[in-house]
């Protein structure tokens, strides 16, 4: 009994199209539905201009706190296309079964992953160009020229590292229902800890150093000394690019490891997640060691 | 068995022993069969028995626990890309992008192959020409089926699963569906259909798997299943007027109860039993009113085939 059937020509669309027409379609994706286009796009511009409207005759850490304000609320812009957007679309799609018919063709899972990413940069650059022509207009922000090539480095890293972090945190979301309340949940403290609102201020001592942990103040930090920068400060530090790919790094290893592409059924808390994990883990262990 | 086993028709699916075991849950104990290329395979069974379950494994979105599977030559396990491009998934239930239309969908599908059909003759194939620039959320019940369809056939593969493609379908949707089903057989694809319909499996398979509680307890091609084109017939008619039971010829009498005003026959050999009495109708110068000859369905057979099978939901 034969079962050897002749495969076909090898034609394929290439791995740089496919990224790019998933990026095209994710972005479409995003814009078109209301949530993601408010959270992406609407939420940090109304933030700004809320902020100003309460606080912006002062100065916030020697310089006007439409500069400080500007920094903020670009960096809250990358953390909700990158982040925010991330967890709850993809998501929405797993539990909609979306994911598991992707999973069924030949699109290589990398390619979603780098669609994804690709989406989150593309609407991230939307929404910061909203803030800056929002601050430039009403709010008479200024930017130095050459301090415009750090910005775009520091935008770009941010979002590579939040949607990569989003990817991974959908391994722990159980379901839509707690998508948002867990991405915003996780992140809005992480904000308050990591002075993005509100410059350095009262926090105690261990707060700083755990925040220092996370991504969020370093972008927060970077972005603010590029828009808050005093003359003979370093712009741009390292630490805080390297913790961002550091925790890209991380979320993408986490992400090809345990991604979920069905729908899950509804049950088991985080508990049973991890330990279902570190059984994936384990095996997937065993068959890179033992082939 | 079939001409299977001689080794001289190719072979699309083989699947030997095939277990799967959910912690303590026995969902497949051992199912074992063959699916020849172009020929519409039906897997049918009540909720439960392990049909998903057993496309699935095959469609590669499931581990097996034990047992040999090969799809198109390779395991689905590890047949990767390569498999992917070749078969067309219509899954049990999977949603859309909602805010993509028609069009766009099909479009974002057929970009994943290196020769798609074209989106247009496919999305007609399907019957959504009139959809073709609604968004997918606006989608009725059928058309969103419909869409699966059209998604499962945009790479142009040679295996198809359709996991109860016309389930929820009013009977003109579920027509049409069939119709585009036989013209995939036409093209030469194989397919592998679950269902709970029987008319559709008699309609559309030329093999019929049955499976309860995870394993096999029937096969062969719809029309002999559980051995029915061999099985009893019921010759059944009222008695003409002024006959009485005692004037039916002896031969016929023998095998024969009355039920309800009817003369029903049990006859392992209809031809002769209706010759004879036919013939004595004839001679009488009479009718037999009501005259039926009876087989049991295929509805009669998939019930007494699956009825110690466990409901689950």
């Amino acid at each position: 009994m034969t079962v050897t059937i002749a495969p076909r020509t090898p034609r394929r669309p290439s791995y740089a199209r496919l990224v790019l027409t998933q990026v095209r379609y994710q972005t479409m994706l995003l814009i078109r539905s209301p949530a993601g286009a408010f959270f992406a796009l609407v939420m940090p511009v109304m933030i700004l201009a809320a902020l100003e409207f309460l606080n912006g005759q002062g100065s916030i850490a020697g310089a006007g706190a439409a500069q400080f304000f500007t920094a903020a609320m670009i960096a809250f812009a990358v953390m909700n296309a990158g982040y925010i957007t991330t967890i709850t679309g993809t998501v929405i799609a797993r539990d909609d079964g979306i994911l598991k018919r992707l999973h069924g063709t030949p699109l290589p899972p990398s390619a979603y992953f780098a669609g994804r990413i690709g989406a989150a940069a593309l609407t991230t650059a939307l929404a910061v160009a909203a803030v800056l022509l929002v601050g430039l207009a009403f709010y008479r922000i200024h930017i130095d020229a050459p301090l415009i090539g750090a910005m775009l480095l520091t935008v770009i890293v941010g979002v590579l590292c939040f949607s990569s972090v989003g990817l991974a945190a959908t391994v722990l979301v159980g379901s839509t229902d707690v998508a948002l309340p867990m991405a915003y949940g996780s992140l809005l403290p992480l904000c308050f800890v990591s002075d993005v609102f509100l410059p350095a201020g009262g926090a105690p001592a261990w707060l700083s150093t755990a925040a220092a942990v996370f991504p969020v103040k370093h972008l927060a930090d970077a972005l603010e000394s590029i828009f808050v920068a005093t003359p003979g400060s370093a712009v741009l530090s390292g630490t805080d690019l390297g913790v961002m790919i550091g925790w890209a790094a991380g979320a993408l290893a986490v992400t090809v490891l345990f991604f979920q592409w069905e729908p899950r059924p509804a049950g088991p808390g985080i508990r049973n997640r991890l330990a279902r994990m570190l059984k994936r883990l384990h095996v997937r262990l065993a068959t890179v060691i033992f082939p | 068995m079939d001409p299977l086993a001689s080794g001289t028709i190719p072979i699309a699916i083989s699947v030997d022993g095939l277990r799967k075991s959910y912690g303590d849950i026995d969902a497949l104990r051992g199912i074992s069969f063959t699916v020849p290329r172009g020929a519409i395979f039906a897997l049918l069974g009540p909720n439960g028995a392990g049909k998903t379950t057993t496309v699935e494994i095959l469609e590669g979105h499931r581990r097996r626990t034990a047992g040999d599977v090969s799809v198109l030559g390779a395991d689905p396990e590890h047949g990767g890309r390569g498999l992917r491009e070749r078969i067309g998934i219509v899954l049990q239930s999977a949603g859309f992008d909602r805010e993509l239309t028609v069009s766009e969908i099909v479009h974002l599908y057929a970009s994943f192959y290196g020769h798609p059909r074209s989106s247009d003759d496919v999305i007609a194939l399907v019957g959504l020409d009139e959809k073709r620039s609604a968004r997918t959320k606006s989608l009725s019940g059928g058309q969103r089926r419909r869409l699966d369809l059209a998604l499962a056939l945009i790479g142009d593969p040679d295996l198809i699963f359709l996991d109860e493609p016309t389930t929820g379908f009013d009977p003109n949707a579920r027509r049409h569906s069939w119709e585009a089903i036989e013209r995939l057989k036409a093209l030469g694809k194989t397919i592998v259909l679950t269902s709970h319909y029987l008319d559709e499996v008699q309609r559309l398979a030329d093999w019929v798997v049955v499976i309860a509680d995870g394993m096999i307890v029937a096969e062969g091609p719809p029309a002999s299943l559980g051995g029915r084109d061999v099985s009893e017939a019921e010759i059944v008619f009222r008695l003409p007027e002024g006959q009485c039971w005692s004037d039916l010829p002896e031969a016929v009498r023998r095998t024969a109860s009355e039920d309800n005003g009817f003369v029903v026959v049990h006859t392992m050999t209809p031809t002769q039993a209706l010759y004879v009495l036919t013939a004595w109708a004839v001679a009488r110068g009479t009718e037999l009113p009501a005259l039926r000859v009876l087989r049991a369905s295929l509805e009669d057979v998939y019930l007494e085939l699956t009825k110690d099978a466990t409901e689950q939901p």
